[in-house]
């Protein structure tokens, strides 16, 4: 339900406070309460970080390729039970979510995205696909955060959202504005009684200076983003259901803030455990379930706000895993794997063929496409920025994005 | 009137509790009744001179360091962030307190990258050991420090292949700023720091590793070393200033009138950089107390967070406060980048508004973690009636400066005296008068 203006009037920072304590709200304080900041078409970017190194052979399985079986005698995943997308490639079979978004046109498959002269160390190949720059220098922001920095719009509205545990990730540090990090968007609820508040915040100041007049302008953007946020979430409780798990939780909770225009274009999250160097099968396939259902439930969502167009989701991992498992029935760090973009806005299918394992460098899948080229499609087909200066330099778009 | 000689007080400036309020959040952070009180009792000058020379000897402040140390072998930096900012609201040295936070974002280093609870805190403290003393030493020290040498790759900088990081950081933020110095000084430089490497969290001279052939930096020549390269940044022209100006960006607000900054840099110059005598003449100056600045800085999260702590003399647990203060944008021992946080208005967006205003929700309720108690205080401070409590509420948050029309609102209330002290500060904190300093 798209909130009107008089609308929001009505309920929100003008009908029941200010007019009821007497005290006038200055004419551009009452615009910016009202504006909301993400228009109705802008188009939002979600990247959900699989942390530990993913193992792409066991997600994106070649089932057809003997030598995919003779490498993984114990982890190996057979034809029948894979849930094929082409002849010669099946996603695991805890990932029915993902293939009935393969199987709606929502959902492709880079195959083989990697780096050249990878390096498995976590720590340092996670900054690479963070900054987008593998050069062995500092490099102190993430291509998400020049994003940010080059963005326009209002400079009180936040362009990026860090919804997870932990740091703010390289991935989306800036230089310019502070990017949000929060474990829940509870935070983003205006707490306690508010009618006190409001009176104190709207009322006009004789005097005020200018950076006086931009804090008031914020607290007051800043209830209102909160009241916009308590009418979508009063209205989620129609929305289609998310199995529990933490990753669906908080990106049932990115439903909630792109459909109540919240601001940010982008939007971060990880779902963490992807190191699997011992009994992998215990361990992956819950965790590529934990993916593949709570990112379907969150599209059932968005479908349901009819919104899911105006959505992406990308996923990415700082490596994949040895093609050989090891003694421990697991698998070491490795190099190249499959990235997966979803979205209606998508050319689904599967971009890339099977890995190629008779051509292996030092035991680990080769790269066919440099994760630039992902990235470069995304933001220049989806975020509409050039990739060339995000990017630092020049990387083929991979046409990700339909046109 | 905006200059550097003493401030005298009288018809147009008076010592009242504005003004005293305004000198003790500029110099530490929004005080509580008592502070307040034992300022407007010994003046201006004493005041100062207190800041400045303060010690803390207080129980308190050694149990806490001895945790620091014990949570650093811990590696435990989230906990090293709440014990942090709990020694802030603890502390009786503020000025102290505010100038290692000050120059841990002067010399913006990263856990990101050091990885090492225990480095940290080796360099937090060599900040808190410079914090008021020259800058030579403190900018000599740092060149040293290993957690610094790690962020900077230090230890990558070798003779025949010099690494240039630090030295270009050392001039461009450090230092002297943009535009005052040339490639040429800055790949010279970098040679005189070779062989200054760490290990194991130690600082240690490579003698092998460092090039001790004849360097040109801004056009002097000598077999300088690193400590030669700090000496010359000091005798730069530009140093003085370019600390001259973050200096009075800090302590008076935005943008500070260029006389006035070419006055504190002449101070910092004839004092050889000594910060306790440069401050001592800033925070007594005519400048300082221009109504100008008055309330003219937007609030750091840790400024917000630690003053309301302190002037209300709550109880916080560390993680509470850790967790605040990262929330709202500074999140200590990884500033975003080299460069520090940025300041001022780039601390509020609608996001971080919104989580201040619910710290102030947070710091009101009676079920909070950070939480005032309005009977202690109303016992404490003899508040016997609503008028009371409204008084105080305003004058410990907005230096008595009520808009008229919420004073009449607050004293027309009904409540008992416990929940009118609850309500009123709750929005006399999240007002946006609260968020400036």
């Amino acid at each position: 339900m798209n909130i009107t203006r008089r609308d929001f009037v009505a309920r929100g920072l003008g009908g029941t406070t200010l007019l009821a304590s007497g005290v006038s709200l200055p004419g551009f304080l009452t615009r910016t309460a009202v504006a909301a900041p993400g228009a109705d078409d802008e188009r939002i970017l979600v990247v959900i970080q699989l942390t530990g190194g993913n193992d792409g052979l066991n997600t994106v399985v070649p089932f057809r390729d003997d030598e995919y079986h003779k490498a993984r005698p114990t982890l190996r995943i057979r034809a029948d039970q894979v849930l094929k997308l082409t002849d010669e490639l099946g996603l695991h079979p805890d990932m029915a979510g993902f293939k009935r978004l393969h199987d709606d046109g929502l959902l492709a498959v880079v195959n083989n995205v990697g780096y050249p002269n990878p390096d498995r160390s976590h720590f340092r190949s996670m900054d690479i696909w963070h900054t987008a720059d593998a050069r062995p220098e500092a490099v102190d922001s993430g291509w998400l955060g020049r994003v940010v920095d080059r963005g326009a719009g209002p400079s009180d509205v936040p362009r990026a959202l860090h919804l997870d545990e932990g740091a703010l990730p390289l991935a989306l540090k800036n230089q310019r504005v502070a990017v949000p990090s929060l474990r829940n968007i509870d935070a983003f609820r205006l707490q306690g009684d508010t009618e006190d508040l409001q009176r104190v915040i709207g009322a006009s100041r004789r005097d005020a200076s200018d950076d006086l007049l931009f804090v008031q302008r914020l607290a007051v953007s800043s209830c209102a983003n909160a009241r916009r946020l308590e009418r979508v979430g009063a209205g989620s409780a129609v929305s289609s259901p998310y199995p529990d798990y933490r990753l669906a939780l908080r990106l049932r909770q990115i439903a909630q803030l792109i459909g109540a225009r919240f601001g940010p274009r982008i939007y971060y999250t990880s779902l963490d455990g992807f190191d699997t160097h011992a009994r992998q099968a215990l361990a992956h396939g819950p965790l590529l379930r934990e993916l593949s259902d709570s990112v379907t439930a969150f599209y059932d969502d968005l479908r349901q706000r009819r919104i899911a167009d105006r959505v992406v989701v990308l996923t990415f991992s700082e490596f994949g895993r040895r093609v050989g498992e090891n003694g421990s029935q697991g698998t070491d760090h490795g190099a190249a794997a499959p990235m997966f973009v979803m979205g209606p806005a998508v050319r689904a299918g599967v971009v890339g063929g099977r890995p190629d394992l008779t051509r292996l460098i030092d035991g680990d899948v080769r790269h066919e496409c440099d994760f630039r080229r992902v990235y470069a499609g995304v933001l220049r087909d989806w975020l509409a920025v050039d990739p060339d200066s995000i990017l630092g330099r020049r990387f083929d778009p991979l046409a990700i994005i339909r046109s | 009137m905006t200059d550097l000689r003493p401030v005298e007080f009288g018809s147009h400036v008076r010592w009242n509790g504005k003004s005293a309020a305004h000198l003790l959040r500029r110099t530490g952070f929004a005080p509580s009744p008592s502070e307040l009180r034992a300022a407007l009792s010994v003046g201006a000058d004493a005041t100062v001179e207190r800041l400045i020379t303060a010690v803390d000897d207080s129980a308190r402040h050694d149990e806490l360091d001895e945790l620091g140390s014990a949570l650093a072998a811990r590696d435990d930096i989230q906990a090293l962030r709440g014990w942090w900012l709990q020694r802030m609201c603890h502390t009786r040295r503020p000025l102290h307190a505010r100038m290692a936070v000050f120059w841990h974002d002067h010399f913006a280093t990263s856990n990101a990258k050091v990885r090492s609870a225990a480095m940290m805190l080796q360099q937090l403290r060599t900040f808190e050991r410079h914090a008021l003393g020259r800058f030579e030493d403190l900018l000599l020290a740092i060149s040293r420090d290993p957690a610094m040498i790690v962020w900077l790759d230090g230890s990558e900088n070798i003779k025949g292949r010099p690494n240039e990081n630090y030295a270009r950081e050392l001039f461009e933020l450090f230092g002297l700023g943009v535009g005052n110095y040339t490639e040429t000084d800055i790949r010279e430089a970098a040679r005189a720091f070779t062989g200054w490497h760490q290990r194991s969290g130690c600082y240690r001279f490579s003698r092998l590793e460092h090039d001790d052939g004849e360097k040109v930096v801004f056009g002097q020549r000598g077999r300088f070393d690193g400590a030669d390269v700090v000496r010359l940044t000091l005798q730069h022209p530009a140093c003085a200033r370019f600390l001259a100006t973050k200096l009075l960006r800090e302590f008076l607000g935005p943008q500070p009138p260029e006389p006035l900054v070419a006055e504190l840099a002449s101070r910092l110059r004839e004092t050889e950089y000594d910060m306790a005598a440069s401050l001592r003449t800033l925070l007594t100056s005519r400048a300082m107390f221009d109504p100008r600045w008055y309330r003219a800085r937007i609030k750091s999260p840790i400024e917000f967070v630690v003053g309301i702590v302190r002037s209300l003399e709550m109880r916080a647990p560390a993680d509470a406060l850790a967790t605040a203060v990262s929330q709202l944008g500074q999140r200590l021992f990884e500033p975003p980048s080299v460069k520090g946080w940025d300041d001022h208005r780039a601390w509020l967006n609608s996001a971080t508004m919104l989580l201040r205003l619910n710290v102030a929700n947070q710091a009101t309720r009676t079920d909070g973690a950070i939480g005032v108690d309005p009977s202690t205080l109303c016992l404490r401070y003899g508040l016997a009636t609503r008028a009371d409590v409204v008084r105080f509420c305003e004058q410990l948050t907005l230096d008595g400066e009520l808009p008229a029309v919420l004073r009449e609102q607050f004293a027309a209330s009904d409540d008992d005296l416990n929940p009118l002290m609850r309500r009123t500060l709750r929005v006399l904190l999240a007002s946006p008068e609260y968020q400036m300093s």
